[in-house]
């Protein structure tokens, strides 16, 4: 874990967490919504003795890590044995996931090992199975208790609350199999108390329980939209469930022998009682995650999916392997490091890209300059370049597209644009596989005067791969605005990608005073043309002779309804 | 502890100080860089690292990397204890196949001491972790484990999948000698294991293209330079003046042992021979002797078995 520690932070919830020890204001998304008032709240204490936001947030996750590791082996443990339940800890820590999320500024390491404490203090009898318990009345273990299974799990969702997803199924669970009617209402009891004590300053943070409906709500229906809806374009249901069942455990290599074994492991837990609330926790999460979670989160969100699949793992290869199983899990953690190495040294051993990004945009811009931040650096410019011009692109080039004042680009991805900085680590199957694969490529890209516009109608957002391809769609009639720089001509460079419905496109290029030209643009390909300017013209409008909606092309599994005529790739005018 | 093992300790000693003085400051060569930059991003159908791809070599570098954290000190502490390791097993193997501890030590010490060997266990190079693997698998085999002697045995072909010939021979003749089927199926799942993630990087659809496109490469390479040259060098450069003195000791040997019918040599002959016919056919020529080298393992031993039982101290 100490190896895999992260220099500084690196993801979009890390700074937003980053900013909420700062300043806890969940309705500015810090930290993000639903709010993490209990991991705010112990990362705000430690941060009085931590010198920085990000340094309390990686100190309270390295302990949450070691204590839960604990935790998971003593819960498991008991179910399984005391080799198998550390057998269970190893695989779970040492999966390529938790090898990359357990040191993060995240709030899944402390949520896990809080649900990790409330399964060891789960409320079940030890000898509730199995022969030795046949004609005797149910006993409690030694380490059972309702009041901490309770407070364990309630401070587990108010951690992370969407382990609720996990909890609650698994506290439903665990009624049925808890020893006496006593327990089970203690720890309802103490769980809901314990829910209403970190309620409450969630509700007092976004101003009174009137408005957390409506945010929390707001936030589902923006899970609704983006996470279960347009995320999930390109993605059949079989990649969906791989992603976030297969990917978690690392390649194919590694993946499917512990797959295997938690097939083998479940035909021998699945009639344990005291797993019960264990293996329908971690399916009702699994099942919610498969129907709603974004699959670009899949192996981060897979986790407490991850957690409970861990036990069946580790019984089925005690199973088969009664005698090797501390050897197989060295060989797991082997394997998963020489997967993960490539990530993990870069973020520890080297700054993020979008720090060193950031940073340039610092040391080589005047206080003047006009900064655009990309969405996926949102919180990284907020929080490296605060005091700051910053504006979203659009926003910016709205107000600034006709002045002066230097303008930069803050972009995730590659630029080739003269001028640019590119700021990145080597790209490696498990960047790509483990993380949503944003900032490996941070680059700040000059905007001179000749490359502004400000976008009037149909003109949609910077769009970027990381390897330097930039363009923003254009509907089918679009119009922008061109700043007053005497241009005798103007450069387009307009394309159609090789997922376009149809194998070309002519576009009509006029100005607010005469015809300009019509370009053609074939799928798959890039046309650049220079068109000529008359003079005094400010307003070009593009009109596409076709269009479509990803969303409505018939066998498409693109989910965007967005209406698209072409790409524009590049504008510059020209003297 | 014996008297062996104090040798043992004190030869790898030295062979740590003399690796130790020769490590280089920076990566000799694009295939060494491309090594390093291999341990961030595998990318076989890019050339990083270069065709056969390497994968476990690759692989136990990233294990080492994830401690160590930087690229060249990495592969280098990877050859140096590589070395040392396989100096080690040698030693143990060598004296237990020649029923000698002693002339044992004496052949791993002149394996490694030679210039060849020497250079490649201060340098970034496959071989060395090659070379550890085939005295584990050695040490496997005369210990009755047939599995791990075979598991050992395609690892080494995926530290350095130009041993594959003479790795073969010595599996088919060692299973001849001794028929272990559950040894034989273990070697084929560890190289389709150890194999998988170039398949993978490279990927199905243009894996055939790879393949071949890697092939002409090696027989551009190999024709590039003069066999003889090669030749000569092999015949110079492992042990200076003496290298000719050694090589018919390592005949001597070799024919004593067939004569003999000592078949625990066996393996380790055919080993020899299959990579010497390998190297000449198609081993590298602009990589000089390289791709001969571990042709040694068998001459130094050979060379040892020469010596007159009486002489052989036990």
């Amino acid at each position: 874990m100490a190896l895999g520690t992260p220099a500084a932070l690196w993801e979009f919830d890390e700074v937003l967490f980053a900013h909420a020890v700062a300043h806890y204001d969940p309705l500015a998304h810090h930290p993000p919504p639903p709010g993490y008032p209990v991991f705010i709240f112990v990362a705000q204490i430690v941060r009085r003795v931590a010198p920085s936001n990000f340094a309390a947030l990686v100190s309270v996750n390295f302990a949450a890590s070691a204590i839960g590791f604990v935790f998971l082996a003593l819960a498991f443990g008991r179910i399984a044995g005391q080799a198998a339940g550390i057998l269970a800890a190893l695989l779970f820590y040492l999966s390529p996931s938790m090898l990359v999320h357990s040191t993060l500024a995240m709030s899944e390491p402390g949520a896990v090992a809080l649900l990790a404490a409330a399964l060891y203090f789960l409320p079940v009898s030890d000898s509730v199975c199995g022969p030795a318990s046949a004609g005797r009345p149910a006993e409690a273990g030694p380490h059972t208790s309702p009041a901490a299974f309770g407070f364990f799990a309630a401070l587990a969702v108010g951690w992370r609350p969407q382990f609720a997803i996990f909890v609650l199924p698994m506290l439903v669970a665990s009624m049925f199999v808890a020893r006496t009617w006593r327990d089970r209402a203690i720890a309802l009891i103490v769980f809901t108390v314990v829910c209403v004590a970190w309620l409450i300053p969630l509700a007092s943070a976004v101003g009174g329980l009137e408005r957390l409906i409506p945010f929390e709500r707001q936030q589902a229906m923006i899970v609704a939209a983006h996470d279960a809806d347009v995320s999930r374009s390109g993605w059949t249901p079989a990649t969906i469930a791989r992603t976030f069942i297969v990917d978690p455990w690392g390649p194919a290599l590694i993946a499917w022998p512990v797959l295997l074994a938690i097939g083998v492991g479940v035909t021998r837990v699945w009639r344990d009682p005291r797993a019960a609330p264990i293996l329908i926790g971690g399916a009702a999460y699994l099942a919610f995650a498969l129907a709603v979670m974004d699959p670009a989160d899949s192996v981060r969100y897979a986790i407490p999916f991850m957690l409970a699949a861990a036990l069946p793992a580790a019984m089925g290869i005690a199973h088969l392997r009664p005698n090797q199983t501390y050897a197989i899990a060295a060989l797991f953690g082997a394997a998963s490091i020489i997967y993960s190495s490539s990530l993990l040294v870069q973020r520890s051993t080297s700054m993020p890209p979008a720090l060193m990004a950031a940073r340039d945009i610092e040391s080589r811009t005047t206080p003047d300059a006009v900064i655009l931040y990309e969405l996926p650096l949102w919180p990284h410019a907020t929080y490296w370049l605060s005091g700051r011009r910053l504006f979203r692109p659009d926003d910016g080039l709205q107000r600034f597209f006709d002045s002066k004042a230097p303008m930069w680009l803050y972009a995730d991805g590659d630029s080739d644009v003269s001028g640019s900085r590119q700021f990145s680590w080597a790209a490696s199957d498990a960047y790509s596989a483990l993380t949503r694969n944003h900032y490996r490529v941070v680059t700040t890209i000059p905007v001179p005067p000749e490359r502004r516009f400000r976008p009037l109608a149909g003109v949609r957002a910077f769009e970027r791969e990381v390897d330097g391809d930039e363009w923003r769609w254009l509907d089918q009639d679009a119009a922008l605005q061109l700043p007053s720089l005497g241009a005798t001509a103007v450069l387009l460079r307009l394309g159609l990608p090789q997922a376009a419905p149809f194998a070309d496109n002519v576009v009509t290029v006029t100005s607010d005073r005469s015809p300009l030209g019509r370009v053609r643009v074939v799928r798959g390909g890039q046309t650049r043309v220079t068109l000529p300017l008359p003079a005094g013209a400010s307003i070009l409008r593009f009109h596409s002779d076709r269009a479509y909606r990803p969303a409505m092309v018939a066998g498409s599994l693109n989910r965007d309804p967005r209406r698209l005529g072409v790409r524009l790739h590049e504008l510059v005018l020209q003297p | 502890m014996s008297r062996e093992r104090v040798a043992i300790a004190l030869a790898a000693i030295f062979i740590l100080i003399r690796c130790w003085t020769a490590l280089p400051p920076r990566f000799q060569s694009d295939e060494q860089k491309s090594f390093g930059a291999a341990l961030l991003t595998f990318d076989p159908y890019g050339h990083q690292p270069p065709p056969p791809s390497y994968p476990v070599y690759v692989a136990a570098g990233r294990l080492l990397h994830f401690f160590i954290r930087r690229p060249l000190p990495t592969l280098l502490a990877l050859s140096v204890g590589s070395a040392l390791a396989g100096f080690v097993l040698f030693s143990i193997a060598f004296g237990r196949l020649l029923r000698a501890p002693w002339i044992g030590i004496a052949a791993a010490l002149a394996l490694y001491v030679s210039p060849p060997v020497r250079y490649l266990s201060s340098h970034t190079a496959a071989e060395p972790l090659a070379f550890a693997l085939l005295a584990a698998a050695l040490l496997f085999w005369l210990r009755g484990e047939d599995v791990s002697f075979a598991i050992a045995l395609a690892l080494a072909i995926g530290v350095r999948p130009q041993l594959c010939v003479a790795v073969i021979a010595w599996l088919v003749t060692a299973s001849v000698l001794r028929p272990a089927w559950r040894g034989l199926v273990a070697f084929v799942a560890t190289l389709a294991i150890s194999f998988e993630p170039v398949v993978a990087g490279v990927g199905i659809d243009r894996l055939q293209y790879f393949v071949a496109n890697a092939i002409a490469a090696e027989r551009l390479r190999s024709v590039s330079g003069s066999l003889s040259a090669v030749l000569h060098a092999f015949v110079v450069e492992p042990w200076g003046m003496g290298t000719l003195v050694v090589f018919a000791a390592a005949a001597l040997g070799l024919a004593g042992a067939l004569i003999r019918r000592e078949k625990a040599l066996f393996p380790l002959a055919a080993f020899t021979v299959a990579h010497l016919l390998f190297a000449v056919a198609a081993g590298t020529r602009i990589e000089s002797v390289r791709p001969f080298v571990p042709a040694l393992i068998g001459i130094s031993l050979f060379a040892a078995a020469a010596v007159p039982a009486k002489w052989r101290l036990s």
